[in-house]
Order: C-alpha cells, then sequence, then structure tokens
C-alpha cells in the first residue's frame, strides 16, 4: 500500500459519498488545508491488518449544507447536534469506505466517531491528508496508520 | 399488507436518512422501528412483529455480528430477514454476514434505489 493508492481511496471515497447520500459535489481537491475556528472536526480509530486513525473536518457553512441535504432539512432548522452527527456518519462512510477500497484482507473494525477539536483533534505524524472544496467551503480528510503503509 | 422494518444503527443521522428513504420507497412499509445497537433491537423484537430488519455492524455495544448469532439462536426470530447496510465492503465481511443468517447486503454510500431493491430481493426470495 503506497502512499498514493492512500490519496486515491480517500479521493474516490469522498466524492462518492458526498455525491450519492449527501448530494454535494466536489469542485477541487489540493493539498491539506489548515484548520480553522469552528470548523466541526472528527476522529475514527480503526482496527483492520493495519490499525490507525481516520480524521475529517469540514467548515462550518458546509457542515451545515452537508447535514441539510442528508437529513433532508433546511439549514437553518438543523441543531447543532444534528450537524454533528451528520458529520460523524460521514466520516464513517468514507472511512469504511476508503479502508475497503485498499484491501487490507480483514474485517474492519470502527469505532464510534467522536468529536474533536479542530486544531488539536489529529495526532501527530505523518498523514495521508487531502482538501476537498465544496460550493460552501472545505472538507479535510486524512489517514494514519499506526505501522507504515 | 402493511409491513415494519425495524433499523439498528448506532447513528441517529443514518436512522433518519433510512428511515426517509423506506417510508419514499412505495413499499408498503406501513411501521418503521429504531434501535442504536443489537441488544435494543432484540428487546424491541421480544415484543414487537417485525418483517424486515436492516442493521448496521459496527455499534458500540452489541454489534451487527453479534445481533444475528443471537437471531439465529432463537427460533422465533431465524426466520425474520436481515439486510445488512455498512461501509465494510470486503468480501472477507460480505461472506462472513451471509454465514451468519444475513440475506442481503447493502454498501454505504448507497443510492435509495439500491437499498430498495435490496429489500423488494428479500421479499421476492420469500425468507
Amino acid at each position: 500500500m503506497t502512499e498514493p493508492e492512500i490519496r486515491a481511496a480517500l479521493s474516490t471515497s469522498v466524492e462518492e459519498a458526498l455525491e450519492i447520500m449527501f448530494f454535494t459535489s466536489v469542485l477541487w481537491e489540493s493539498e491539506k488545508n489548515a484548520p480553522r475556528e469552528g470548523d466541526v472536526s472528527v476522529r475514527l480509530r480503526f482496527q483492520c491488518s493495519i490499525p490507525g486513525v481516520f480524521c475529517l473536518r469540514v467548515c462550518p457553512k458546509g457542515a451545515r449544507r452537508i447535514a441539510a441535504n442528508f437529513l433532508a432539512q433546511d439549514e437553518e432548522a438543523l441543531s447543532g447536534t444534528e450537524v454533528s452527527q451528520t458529520v460523524c456518519e460521514l466520516a464513517n462512510m468514507i472511512c469504511g469506505s476508503a479502508l475497503s477500497r485498499l484491501d487490507l484482507d480483514a474485517c474492519l473494525h470502527l469505532a464510534a466517531p467522536e468529536l474533536v477539536s479542530p486544531e488539536d483533534g489529529w495526532p501527530q505524524g505523518d498523514w495521508v491528508a487531502r482538501s476537498f472544496h465544496l460550493d460552501d467551503g472545505v472538507l479535510t480528510a486524512g489517514l494514519q496508520f499506526q505501522q507504515s503503509p | 399488507m402493511a409491513l415494519t422494518v425495524l433499523v439498528v444503527d448506532d447513528s441517529p443521522a443514518m436512522r433518519s436518512f433510512v428511515l426517509r428513504v423506506i417510508q419514499l420507497s412505495g413499499l408498503g412499509i406501513e411501521r418503521c422501528l429504531e434501535a442504536s445497537e443489537g441488544q435494543q433491537a432484540l428487546d424491541l423484537l421480544k415484543q414487537t412483529r417485525v418483517d424486515v430488519i436492516l442493521t448496521d455492524i459496527n455499534m458500540p455495544g452489541m454489534d451487527g455480528e453479534e445481533f444475528l448469532e443471537r437471531m439465529q439462536q432463537d427460533p422465533a426470530l431465524r426466520p425474520v430477514p436481515v439486510i445488512v447496510i455498512s461501509t465494510d465492503s470486503t468480501e472477507h465481511r460480505r461472506r462472513k454476514m451471509f454465514e451468519l443468517g444475513a440475506k442481503g447486503y447493502v454498501r454505504k454510500p448507497f443510492l435509495p434505489e439500491a437499498l430498495r431493491e435490496g429489500i423488494e430481493r428479500v421479499f421476492r426470495s420469500g425468507v
């Protein structure tokens, strides 16, 4: 498993999940953006043949739009909890999908996604992460394996 | 015939999405029940007859694998068809869930039609 393979799995999984279930298109993709205050940030630990951590952060406006699309509600009517829960579900979907694409030859065990601080929630060390630019802001997704892939 | 469906998933957002898809599906599903993990689902099944179950795998508490195992051990619950909805699309996992008695497997993310077809297939096969 190489870094370009992980990047490709992330890109395909982000685009597919956003388009199919959150009715949101990725306009373009870039290197990882820096976190910003107010970002909704989620961390998810996983176990498979190589354990690791998946992180996702979404700018506030993008998170609200994604949640509104997924829950079929007006953005203004959504609570902060509903927005957070939807971003958690998006993280679960992208992470499971990306790891399945990487063909790690083992059942995946995904822990429940947890909300974390955008600045401190992403562990230190080497990440494979990309930012995806949407109509309403930026979403950044990253994978870190405990052993170097 | 009015049908009852049980959705088992720890994500309230996902349960909400699945229930909306089911209600709009035109499959004649009149009643939708929810549980956030396997044990809660088993408790509900003791009290209520259900025609089809849609379950996630990775859940805190009793996960989808143990839930299926427990259903298979109970003669009253064994005939109730279960469709797994999961992000894990590895062949290893699919095989395991079918061995545990699942009748269908829908990979997330999914189009609403895929879920509808999965439910229809289960009913058509008469399980």
